[in-house]
């Protein structure tokens, strides 16, 4: 051998048994004559077997049938997403495929059974509506809503000022009343007939009481 | 603009009335002498015009946690009122302070005044479904309009309008649609 790597390359032939027999023969009988030579094919012949030992080429997979069977759910799922994608949002394939979902049978009867309890609970008990509230005063909030324990329209008005506790709540129980287009005055009877009050407006149709009602 | 009204009936009860005639005459011949106060533009009257779209019932209620000093007898024109106002609101007593049942007529303006110190008028828009009455609602306390409403009023179904706090507890005030005359129900 002349050059060092002829020699690595004869020497990796001879431990990976790639010789003839003619030439390993020959190697061999060089490698009794040559000491140093020797102990590097032993060397390398140690590493060899080392590395044999810890690489493991064909190595059995565990589970192989279950890997293939996920590889595959992966393909097609990858081929799903791109055909998806090729549909137009909102397309007749993509409502039919949303459609054919579970969920969504199970949701729509869900709703149809709500809907049809509820008209007929609607329709049976019919009930007041508030349409629409204003409050000139901003500092006042009106809102209102349905209460079904007390069958009743509960129009809520926040933010007013508390009535002064000293103050005396004028009331009265009117039985009837009679409106006189010449007076512009509307007069509120008891059951016995007594005037309780008269009430007028004034220029801006805001009224004006006369009477003293009851003092609760 | 005033509500107009005059029917035989009225008229009729009114005649039987001497005494109260001449308070009455004064206290609108007094109202007149406000002069510019008075509404000018009221509207021409006729028995004939005033069509009634239906009549209801009014009731000012106090509700508090405090028992009055009378037991408060429910009132006979809704008999479970103080249980329902307890479904409604956190009180344990309610009172009804005053009351008054008033017809609704169409085009006309109507008060219901069970106080003077908070009381509705009411616009009649004619007839709702379901027999109800479509009613824009002016809730007033004294000369200031708290709220505005165009609500849908049916019978059996009343209307609380949670007003000003008073003392211990909350003035509420009831609005009940008695009845709705035939001939201007809704289809």
């Amino acid at each position: 051998m002349k050059t060092p790597e002829e020699k690595i390359e004869k020497l990796t032939r001879w431990v990976d048994g790639a010789m003839d027999d003619a030439e390993r023969v020959a190697f061999e009988a060089e490698m009794a004559e040559n000491s140093i030579l020797r102990a590097e094919a032993d060397d390398m012949q140690k590493l060899g077997g080392l590395l044999r030992s810890q690489v493991t080429t064909d190595k059995p997979l565990p589970n192989a049938d279950f890997f293939n069977s996920q590889i595959q759910e992966r393909i097609a799922e990858i081929q799903h997403s791109v055909d998806r994608a090729k549909t137009k949002p909102g397309g007749m394939a993509s409502w039919l495929e949303w459609l054919r979902m579970p969920w969504t049978i199970a949701g729509a009867a869900v709703m149809v059974a709500l809907g049809f309890f509820l008209s007929n609970f609607t329709e049976d008990k019919p009930q007041t509506m508030v349409l629409g509230l204003y409050t000139p005063n901003p500092s006042v909030h009106a809102t209102s809503y349905h209460n079904s324990e007390a069958e009743a329209t509960v129009l809520m008005l926040d933010g007013l000022d508390p009535i002064p506790e000293n103050k005396d709540i004028t009331a009265v129980n009117v039985d009837h009343s009679e409106t006189d287009p010449q007076m512009a005055a509307t007069t509120l009877y008891d059951a016995s007939g007594k005037i309780l009050l008269v009430m007028a407006l004034d220029s801006r149709n805001q009224p004006l009481f006369l009477g003293k009602g009851s003092v609760q | 603009m005033t509500a107009v009204i005059h029917s035989a009936s009225l008229s009729r009860r009114a005649a039987h009335r001497p005494a109260g005639i001449c308070w009455h005459l004064l206290v609108i011949n007094m109202l007149l002498c406000a002069g510019p106060l008075i509404a000018q533009n009221t509207p021409p009257a006729s028995p004939t015009s005033a069509a009634r779209d239906g009549q209801v019932w009014g009731a000012l209620v106090y509700a508090s946690d405090k028992q009055p000093a009378e037991k408060a007898e429910p009132p006979a024109e809704f008999p479970n009122l103080y249980a329902r106002l307890a479904k409604a609101f956190p009180y344990k007593h309610f009172q009804v302070l005053g009351q008054h049942s008033q017809d609704i007529f169409r085009e006309y303006e109507s008060w219901v005044v069970p106080s003077k110190d908070l009381f509705v008028k009411l616009d009649s828009k004619g007839a709702a479904k379901n027999g109800g009455i479509k009613l824009n609602i002016q809730f007033w306390q004294g000369q200031q309009v708290l709220v505005k409403s165009d609500t849908e009023l049916l019978p059996n179904s009343p209307l609380f309008i949670a007003g000003p706090k008073w003392r211990d507890g909350r003035l509420v005030f009831i609005l009940v649609l008695k009845k709705v005359e035939p001939a201007h129900k809704a289809p």
